[in-house]
């Protein structure tokens, strides 16, 4: 168990402690016992569901009962309201392992409660809402549910502010701004549960209306776990194509870190900064049409072999051209060979013909592959090859591009190289008969393309 | 004549009748709206403004398509809006008068004003969809309209709970009937099979137990209250109870939550799709690098699935072998001279083994696809292992034997000389095939020609 700070202390000791006695002396008179007993039930039965299969939605599983909880505030008095309302909240968060938060959460709910229920009462709500109360009954309950949305908000920030030490102003921007569109509008999704409540429906109503919702998000979570599992196929193509060439081992992974480095200095959208990294992580997968004979050569290249080798960009294009997810990642992959003057390849491209991912990729891959140790040379430091970058910055690189890179590196740094060259090849063998001796380092292999 | 061509033989006929239902289905289908929308014409549309909110509620929710991984396709909110016109009850205390007929039509005419912005695009439905989509709502009127309107359903309506536990016995009916019909149409499958399938669809929406992960199969077989039918039933019910309480008004609001499941199943479908070509181009990888014939990973994650379905597996056991069969070669990648035309048939089985270890290593690492890892390190092991040990797992059996079909297929580049081929692998004295996986290998190509 963490220990915690004086303040979370306090703070959980006077909500955990003062919620019972709050739950009995808050006000019970006037309470329906039949929808006491149905919103008890249908508290405990949705917490079940939304623990087993909304977790990690709406923030915490919880969040999935907020409808139910306003559709309490309207239906009841606050005692009772509350009292059916902890449990089920306890129940959705059951399976999140720190205890405390979980306990002191569902405590948070007591005041905001009580609030909300006030509110609405002093603003003439009824506990009958009918379709005759509607465009006059809104606005109780538009403001019942504010209420509920901003103290519930605000002790959650409050007490995430004191376990764990964060200024109070972005953890307020995040727990309010994150948590508006599902809490705000569970309001009258609660609304509409309570008048079809009254309606003859009673209990039925609030399963209508849960129902498709909690459908909703169980595809919500299946989409984010989906996207875990392709985010884990990409990955192994990666390591698929680097189980054949030992050098690239890591090296995929941090030309496209790199790459994004790059990327945000140049204040590019968030949706391409995705793509730019897939098409780093991605760029060299054409090496694996490469003979092993001609990737793992000592010496120089003939002419023939140096054909294969420049072929790689264009197989690695055809390679991924499936891949509709990658978007202008295509482009990148394609022509991270090219050069500012011209003389790279595949297309010869220059200047600002050259796709932009491309000419980001072609910095960050040079600039790993000079950071990166060989078994012939050590890895220069990192303003080593920034000084060489710059040198060819012009004729070879984008010297915007450049530039970004080492703005980017003097805020950020960059891990000194550790020796990578060979690393974790006790994992998958090395493939037999390679020597490792690397012999077509990037720069040497695009000053081979240059000329 | 062999074992597999004389098991086939009683099939045929049934296969031929399978393509009957499919044709009912569409019959059927064109007779209802033919009727519906000649009688509707004849007698003009009873209580207009009802059909014009609901029918363009169905068009909207038919624009808004979503297809289902399996080439399932629904529309939500069409689908609900169709349930809630079938089963509208006195709106705000005016008896609603239209019949079964009407109902039809107006779904009808809806589904095609919903479907010309798909056909614009180039993409019109299938006709069994419209069909089945006719065929659900008539059938959710047909239970509903006669009893409201000759006032049977009076006593039931005055009580909350019966008329709730009617309702929900309506939609369960008619998802019932829709997964019959479904099933009819879903020709390439046996009769039984499809029509299990529909059922889990429509119990567990996606069948969320096609996906897989650490805890695929927990929340495959609890999928029960998260299905897509689940929401289309309490949305339908949910909008004609409110249309009914508190007036047509309400009929925008209550799609909300239709809306929001649309929402979510289609970024859940692109999802899968975006995975699932990311799976094809990693199968690519060893014909890319010079070790496998062109479409060899393909066609044996083709043939591989189809005996699958053959043997009975189930979707999440389906999705896992196919994702197996097309990655199995994963593993020649780590060798450094590729073994000639990527043929592993003619390598010492040890060498065979070690593939498939080194492709299994590879795929554990994503850290999310592990058992499918599981099958392709066990694609290589022997059906009996002569020390009387169990036998690998059946996905694993699948693929060795499919494999060594396609790549002896290739060696003799002869596509007549299945026979020999097959003659091969029934006679392997060393026990290294699976006899059933074989034979149903047998029949699926016989059945495919």
């Amino acid at each position: 168990m963490r220990t915690l700070s004086p303040s979370a202390r306090i703070h959980a000791g006077v909500l955990v402690g003062g919620s019972v006695p709050a739950l009995i002396l808050l006000p019970w008179s006037g309470v329906d016992l039949d929808r006491l007993g149905a919103l008890a039930v249908l508290f405990i039965a949705f917490g079940v569901v939304a623990r087993a299969r909304l977790t990690g939605l709406c923030g915490a599983p919880d969040g999935a009962l907020f409808p139910l909880v306003c559709a309490a505030v309207l239906l009841l008095p606050a005692g009772p309201a509350a009292t059916i309302a902890v449990p089920g909240v306890l129940i959705a968060r059951a399976g999140t392992p720190d205890m405390v938060t979980r306990v002191v959460n569902a405590a948070h709910l007591v005041p905001a409660l009580a609030v909300a229920s006030r509110v609405y009462e002093l603003l003439h709500g009824t506990r009958y809402p009918t379709a005759s109360d509607l465009p006059a009954g809104l606005w109780p309950t538009a403001a019942a549910g504010l209420a509920l949305y901003v103290v519930s908000g605000l002790l959650d920030a409050a007490f995430r502010a004191a376990t764990q030490g964060a200024a109070r102003l972005p953890v307020l921007r995040e727990v309010f701004v994150r948590s508006a569109g599902w809490r705000l509008g569970s309001v009258p999704i609660g609304l509409m549960m309570a008048v079809l409540w009254q309606q003859r429906l009673g209990v039925f109503a609030a399963v209508l209306v849960l129902l498709p919702l909690y459908v909703a998000f169980w595809a919500f979570a299946q989409q984010v776990r989906e996207q875990a599992a392709h985010e884990a196929t990409v990955r192994t193509l990666v390591r698929a194509v680097e189980i054949k060439d030992g050098y690239t081992r890591g090296h995929s992974e941090r030309v496209a870190r790199a790459s994004v480095l790059i990327a945000r200095r140049l204040g590019m959208r968030e949706d391409r900064v995705v793509r730019l990294r897939y098409a780093g992580v991605l760029h060299d997968v054409g090496k694996l049409s490469v003979s092993t004979r001609v990737l793992t050569k000592p010496g120089r290249l003939d002419a023939e072999e140096l054909r294969e080798m420049q072929r790689h960009p264009v197989t690695g294009a055809e390679m991924v051209a499936g891949l509709t997810f990658l978007g202008e990642a295509h482009a990148g992959i394609l022509h991270h060979h090219e050069r500012m003057d011209g003389r790279g390849y595949p297309a010869g491209l220059a200047g600002a013909e050259i796709p932009e991912f491309a000419r980001v990729i072609a910095v960050a891959d040079a600039f790993d592959s000079m950071t990166s140790t060989r078994s012939y040379r050590p890895a220069r430091g990192a303003d080593a090859a920034m000084a060489e970058l710059r040198r060819c910055s012009g004729t070879q690189f984008d010297p915007r591009m450049v530039e970004a890179l080492a703005q980017a590196l003097a805020r950020h740094g960059w891990p000194e190289a550790e020796v990578r060259d060979g690393e974790g090849s006790d994992r998958v063998p090395a493939p037999r008969g390679q020597s490792r001796a690397d012999t077509h380092s990037v720069a040497r292999e695009r000053a081979g393309g240059g000329s | 004549m062999t074992a597999s061509e004389a098991r086939c033989e009683p099939g045929a006929p049934a296969t031929r009748l399978r393509a009957y239902t499919a044709t009912v289905v569409l019959v059927l289908g064109a007779l209802a709206a033919v009727a519906a929308v000649a009688a509707t014409a004849a007698r003009g549309v009873v209580q207009p403004s009802y059909a014009l909110v609901f029918g363009a509620v169905i068009a909207v929710g038919e624009t808004a398509r979503v297809t289902l991984p399996g080439n399932r396709q629904t529309a939500p909110l069409g689908a609900a809006g169709a349930l809630a016109y079938a089963l509208l009850p006195d709106v705000h205390g005016t008896v609603s008068r239209h019949g079964v007929l009407q109902v039809v039509a107006v779904v009808g005419v809806a589904l095609l004003a919903g479907t010309l912005p798909h056909v614009v695009r180039g993409r019109a439905p299938e006709p069994a969809y419209v069909a089945r989509r006719l065929l659900a709502a008539g059938f959710a009127a047909t239970l509903f309209r006669p009893l409201y309107a000759g006032g049977g359903l009076d006593p039931v309506m005055a009580r909350g709970w019966a008329y709730g536990t009617f309702l929900v016995l309506v939609v369960l009916l008619t998802s019932l009937c829709d997964a019959v019909v479904a099933a009819m149409a879903r020709v390439e499958r046996p009769f039984r099979a499809a029509l299990l399938a529909e059922l889990r669809a429509l119990c567990a929406g996606l069948s969320p137990a096609e996906r897989f992960g650490p805890d695929g199969e927990d929340t495959g077989r609890a999928g029960g209250l998260t299905g897509i039918g689940t929401a289309v039933g309490a949305s339908g019910m949910l909008i004609a109870l409110s249309a009914g309480a508190l007036g047509l008004w309400t009929v925008p609001v209550f799609c909300l939550p239709s809306l929001l499941v649309l929402l979510s199943f289609r970024r859940y479908a692109a999802t899968r799709l975006v995975h699932r070509q990311t799976v094809d181009a990693l199968s690519r990888l060893p014909e890319a690098a010079g070790c496998g014939s062109p479409g060899h990973a393909a066609r044996v994650g083709d043939l591989a699935h189809a005996v699958g379905v053959d043997l009975g597996l189930g979707e999440v056991e389906l999705r896992e072998l196919r994702y197996a069969a097309k990655m199995h070669d994963i593993g020649q990648l780590a060798l450094a001279e590729p073994v000639p035309g990527g043929i592993t048939l003619e390598l010492p089985e040890a060498e065979q083994r070690r593939i498939a270890r080194l492709g299994a290593e590879v795929i554990r690492e994503s850290g999310v696809l592990d058992r499918v890892a599981g099958i392709v390190a066990a694609q290589a092991d022997p059906y009996r292992d002569g020390r009387g040990g169990p036998p690998p797992p059946l996905a694993g059996r699948i693929i060795k034997v499919v494999n060594a079909y396609d790549d002896l297929i290739t060696l003799t580049e002869d596509p007549r000389s299945r026979r020999e081929v097959f003659a091969r692998l029934r006679a392997d004295a060393a026990g290294a095939y699976d006899p059933r996986v074989v034979e149903a290998l047998a029949q699926v190509l016989e059945r495919s020609g």
